[in-house]
């Protein structure tokens, strides 16, 4: 037998093991391929909000902590940035506070204007951050009526299907759920009107809120939305929230709370921050930082706290309506 | 002597002196590198003389065959066949083919795809769908064939070209020879279906792989390499990580929009009802398009022939029956019927009544039920009508309290805070063929169809006496449309396939609903949406053969689409090279698919598009997906009985709709709505792209057949959104690195076993990195968050299952009765099939969602 007819022969008799082989290996191979693309590390997290009319804020950076640590979370200031905040093209110097890691004054005293473009940078370590963007005009709370029902009513408060076990029945309870009703004025359309702005109203109860998940699907304590995209009055917006007070028995009386309404108007930025933040079991708040994390935004603030003490419908013209009043009987 | 080129001819030299016409044909064959085809009783006794020198086999092989009155007729380049030679006036007459119709013995109806193969030429083709076949150009004689098919034994026969239409019956193998499940690649002779990465399935042997108690298509098709379901509660199939709504589902030509049941347990085709399954992995054939994955060509039985049958069938999940008989000598009749019957054993309405004397009406109600019917009429031996109906229905009712108890004492009154569900959808098809042959080498098949798909989703909520939601939703997409094809047979070289499509596709959706928050606080919405489109394509291919080891297929496919006035062009070329017939062919494929219509879901709302689809057709904003895939495959048979199969691919694709936002889910009762505006700008154009190579081998000796198929592969996308991660390129969520799927199977007698093994990678999950806090203007306390910086960085566990399948067969009163044991999850593995993390003040905590556990399922068949 000569050489072409022995490695003829081998080849036909071994080829399916080098078949085997080749096909083996490039499965494996392809299968332990990492082709995606990685990505940059934000380790410093900035807070920074910017209010129309309010004195220049505070900045808070920190940074991300390792999800095994156990050292408690405020260690995770981020101590001695450098930070630097324009408005207007008005440079504020801000440093450390005293006794306060990783919160940081303006050296310049000085309110936010309306309508002025601002950019902040924030140098930590080999980190930079910025972000940038325009304050937003003021925005002032209307009339605000709080409707309280006269007793409370049935509520589911855990349904069987989200029970470990069926032998567990579910769980009724009582609530009231409250309605409050708001209003503001548009903003001027020299400010590039209704359509640039974002509204969040907000309903925050002092007391424990109702904790049925299915109750809260029903729930509106807050809202964001563009804000030609609220129902129009006359001049201005309305919008309707509702939440909701636990109460024992079909006989209680509604618990004297004293709820905080919130009115904050922002940018697109604060928008997307706003509604991606009130799940931190799925997802973290989108961020408009650029090298960092967190939410730098300017945003234009009224707020109104009133005493709810009883049921019926009251409410609270702006001529009354100053902070920390509005006590119901 | 002239200096030697490259590429020069060479030198062919004949000396013979009255020697044997054999021996001069050796010598000229060997000398000139030519096929030559004849029988020896035509030559024996003949002698030859020639001498001849130069570079042409043609004139060389004259050279001998001179005046020994045999002629040497071309086939293809260097493959000649000699006969005898005739008179001038036959010598003119055209060239013959060899043609006829291959059916099933017991049955009568028609084999698609069965190979026929000239042994001597080695060459062949196969049947199309009506069974017929044709080898053009012949010289006329006759000629030795095997015809073959899949789960059927071979026939050796001699075929006269130029004769009448030939009818071979194939009876079905013997159980214990059946052989392999599925068949991709061939060296029994070029097909023109066969593609890199398609698959053929043994529909016969279905059932004897393991499924949730009864024979089920999607869950066979599951043990091929690169076919998963893409999640636990997920619709649809994903081929090679192709997105489930990339795949086109076909019955009888025509498309089916939501071929699931049971909430995408099991799928509406039963094996039982359908004569053959082609499956196209990445590479279309040129007739097929639309979409960017995969097609699944599926044909109805015609029913019986001969005589009549019936089986029926019992299962934890349903009852079957298929009936097939002849009503004249040339019409044949199949019906077939499958319904659930839980709803009849718990009840669908619970009529309850209060101390007080309030009465109510709870419902339990869920069934699901398809039927197929085909009607098939002879008009001719080469003249065939078929009608074909098939519907299929899945229906939730409930009227519940939210406590579900088994304290029934406790709630099985009528509720005051309750939940109604009613959903339901359901797919209806209608489709026409006719198919006619016209002379011996043309083929029409006409084909027109309507596919209605409906589907609704209804709710009423009550968790406070003052909260409700009262929803109803509804989307309906109608398609109705016609096709003509055409296979033209010119010559054993050529087969030139064209057809032309046309369809009218209506997309419609209705939202009514309203939301109370409380007494005060009231929602209303009303929204409808009626989008039309007209598609058109048309088709032309050439199935090249110029050697008999190579076949080149270069095809084009031409379509419009009317919203947006989308054209598109898109090429196709498939090749196989015959390396040698035995024990290797190898096949490549590249084609560009263009897709005009996408499965949306809004990503907000728990009150609507829960279960049903959604396609959004293409328009002026959005432009259709396009896609392009590169294939390669080879076959080889190792040794008798022992099978390999190797295909890679590539897949690039742009324009497909990818969530804008990847980490928003349904989490609310309200949303955006159903307008296609506010649908679409949850979405945003995206690209991906996919590798993979899978290997397949299989081995069947007596009474045991063991196949394994290990697939590894990635799949990334990319996507511009609101988060970072959008621009990069990540795992797609139905990434799977690596996957083993293994069956060993037993027959003895009428005992059978199968059991089967998944290994695979674990599905790819999003995990956080780190944890921060951040604040909120109007909030007191800062909210810790988890990091999470890329999508898609981490993977479950490897997911193991092994499911076992045990069969057996016995007479009883005259019928045949065959009892199943399904047992999934043999071994009660508990696979993690999803990961969720939260934040807490000093960690995170890690929740597991866990897959379906030991789950054993029967199933009784008789037959009649």
């Amino acid at each position: 037998m000569d050489m072409g007819s022995a490695l003829s022969t081998a080849w036909r008799r071994g080829r399916w093991v080098v078949g085997l082989l080749l096909a083996g290996g490039s499965v494996l191979l392809l299968g332990r391929c990492d082709f995606a693309d990685s990505a940059e590390r934000q380790p410093l997290v900035v807070e920074a909000f910017l209010q129309t009319g309010a004195s220049l804020p505070t900045i808070t950076l920190r940074q991300t902590r390792s999800l095994s640590a156990t050292d408690s979370l405020p260690a995770g200031a981020a101590r001695g940035a450098e930070l630097e905040l324009r408005v207007h093209d008005r440079r504020v110097a801000y440093r450390e506070a005293a006794h306060q890691p990783g919160r940081y004054v303006p050296q310049t005293v000085a309110s936010v204007p309306a309508q002025a473009s601002w950019r902040l940078q924030a140098r930590w370590r080999a980190e930079t951050a910025t972000a940038q963007g325009t304050t937003p005009p003021p925005i002032h709370l209307g009339e605000v009526c709080v409707d309280v029902p006269p007793a409370p009513v049935e509520a589911i408060r855990v349904d069987s299907l989200r029970r470990d076990s069926l032998d567990i029945p579910a769980e009724q309870t009582y609530i009231y759920p409250v309605d409050v009703s708001l209003r503001w004025p548009a903003p001027p359309a020299s400010s590039g009107g209704d359509t640039a702005h974002w509204v969040r109203p907000r309903l925050n109860p002092d007391t424990t809120e109702s904790d049925s998940r299915v109750v809260g699907f029903f729930l509106e304590p807050v809202d964001v939305r563009r804000e030609d995209r609220f129902r129009r009055v006359d001049e201005g917006h309305t919008w309707a929230g509702v939440y909701a007070m636990p109460v024992e028995d079909s006989t209680a009386a509604v618990p004297r709370h004293r709820l905080t309404v919130t009115l904050t108007r922002g940018d697109t930025a604060f928008a997307a921050f706003a509604r991606s933040r009130d799940d931190p079991e799925r997802r973290e708040p989108v961020s408009n930082v650029r090298g960092g994390l967190g939410i730098a935004t300017a945003v234009a603030l009224d707020r109104l706290q009133v005493d709810v003490t009883a049921a019926g419908e009251r409410c609270r013209a702006p001529e009354q309506g100053a902070e920390e009043q509005g006590a119901e009987e | 002597m002239a200096p030697s080129t490259v590429g020069a001819q060479p030198t062919i030299r004949i000396r013979a002196t009255d020697v044997p016409l054999a021996t001069a044909l050796a010598q000229v064959r060997a000398e000139a590198s030519l096929q030559l085809v004849y029988a020896d009783r035509l030559v024996d006794g003949r002698r030859a003389t020639c001498t001849y020198t130069g570079t042409v086999p043609r004139e060389a092989l004259a050279c001998v065959v001179a005046g020994t009155g045999i002629e040497a007729k071309q086939v293809r380049r260097r493959q000649y066949v000699l006969v005898a030679a005739a008179s001038q006036e036959a010598s003119a007459e055209p060239r013959a083919s060899l043609n006829g119709y291959v059916y099933d013995a017991d049955t009568d109806e028609r084999l698609p795809g069965a190979h026929v193969y000239l042994t001597e030429l080695r060459a062949g083709g196969t049947t199309n769908r009506d069974g017929y076949f044709v080898l053009s150009d012949l010289p006329s004689g006759p000629y030795k064939v095997r015809i073959s098919y899949l789960g059927y034994q071979s026939v050796d026969t001699t075929l006269h070209a130029g004769g009448d239409p030939a009818q071979i019956a194939l009876a079905p193998a013997p159980i214990a020879s059946e052989g392999v499940v599925v068949e991709a690649g061939s060296t029994r002779g070029r097909s023109r279906q066969q593609l890199p990465g398609m698959i053929s399935v043994a529909l016969g042997q279905a059932g004897r792989l393991p499924s949730l108690g009864e024979p089920d298509l999607f869950r066979a098709l599951r043990w091929t390499p690169g076919i998963r379901k893409p999640g636990v509660l997920a619709t649809g199939l994903t081929v090679r990580g192709g997105k489930p709504d990339q795949n086109l589902y076909l019955l009888d030509g025509a498309p089916v929009y939501h071929p699931w049941h049971a909430f995408s347990l099991i799928s509406t085709f039963q094996t039982g009802t359908l004569q053959s399954t082609d499956l196209y992995r990445g590479s279309l054939p040129v007739e097929h398009g639309g979409r960017l994955s995969a097609v699944l060509d599926a044909q109805m039985k015609d029913g019986s022939r001969r005589s009549p049958t019936a089986v029926a069938a019992l299962s934890l999940l349903s009852g079957r029956f298929r009936v097939e008989t002849p009503l004249t000598s040339s019409t044949s009749f199949m019906l077939s019927g499958r319904r659930s019957y839980i709803d009849k054993l718990v009840g669908r309405r619970h009529p309850v009544t209060g101390p007080d004397g309030r009465r109510d009406t709870l419902r339990t109600g869920y069934y699901f039920f398809d039927t197929s019917a085909k009607l098939t009429h002879r008009l001719g031996p080469a003249h065939r009508l078929s009608l074909s109906y098939y519907h299929g229905r899945d229906d939730l009712d409930l009227r519940l309290p939210f406590d579900l108890s088994l304290d029934f004492s406790s709630w099985l009154r009528p509720p005051d805070l309750l939940f109604e569900v009613v959903q339901n959808w359901d797919n209806r098809v209608f489709s026409g063929q006719h198919r006619v042959l016209l002379g011996d080498n043309l083929f029409l098949t006409s084909t027109a169809y309507y596919s209605g798909y409906r589907a609704q989703e209804a709710s009423f909520v009550q968790p406070t006496t003052t909260a409700s939601l009262a929803s109803d939703y509804r989307v309906r997409l109608s398609d109705t449309g016609a096709k003509i094809h055409v296979d033209y047979h010119p010559s054993m070289r050529h087969e030139w396939t064209a057809g032309l499509e046309v369809s009218v596709l209506q997309f419609e959706s209705r939202l009514d609903g309203e939301l109370r928050r409380s007494r005060s606080t009231v929602t209303q919405r009303a929204q409808a949406t009626d989008v039309r489109a007209v598609q058109m394509a048309a088709y032309l291919q050439d199935s090249w053969t110029p050697t008999p080891r190579w076949t080149v297929e270069p095809g084009l496919r031409a379509s419009y689409f009317g919203g947006g006035d989308h054209v598109h062009v898109a090429p196709r070329l498939n090749a196989q090279y015959v390396v040698d017939p035995r024990w290797l062919v190898l096949e490549g494929s590249a084609g560009v698919q263009v897709q005009y219509l996408h499965r949306l879901r809004d990503r907000y709302s728990l009150a609507y598009d829960l279960v049903s689809s959604r396609w959004i057709p293409s328009s002026e904003r959005v432009a259709p997906a396009l896609g392009g895939q590169l294939g390669l495959g080879t076959y080889t048979q190792l040794r008798p009985g022992w099978s390999l199969e190797v295909d890679a691919y590539l897949r690039s694709t742009r324009q497909t709709l990818v969530p804008t936002d990847v980490f928003q889910e349904k989490e609310g009762i309200d949303g955006p709505g159903i307008e296609v505006g506010a649908l679409l700008g949850q979405y945003t154009a995206g690209a991906t792209r996919a590798m993979g190579v899978e290997v397949r081998t299989r081995y069947e000796r007596g009474p045991w057949r063991a196949r394994l198929a290990v697939s590894g592969g990635r799949t990334y996308v990319r996507a511009p959104g609101r988060t970072a991660t959008g621009s990069r390129w990540r795992p797609s969520s139905l990434d799977v690195p690596v996957s083993v799927r293994s069956i060993l199977g037993w027959t003895h007698g009428r005992w059978s076993a199968t059991i089967a093994a998944e290994v695979r990678s674990g599905s790819p999950i999003t995990v956080p990195e780190a944890r921060y806090r951040l604040g909120d203007p109007t909030a007191t306390e800062p909210t810790t968050y988890l990091y999470r910086p890329e999508f898609n960085n981490g993977r479950l566990p490897p997911y193991v299952r092994l499911d076992f399948t045990l069969q057996y067969a016995f007479p009883f009163l005259s019928t045949d009765w065959t009892a199943s044991v399904d047992v999934f999850n043999l071994t009660n593995r508990d696979n993690i099939v999803d990961r969720t993390y939260r934040p807490t003040d000093t960690g995170v905590a890690v929740d597991r969602r866990r897959g379906l556990p030991f789950l054993p399922l029967l199933e009784l068949k008789m037959e009649l």
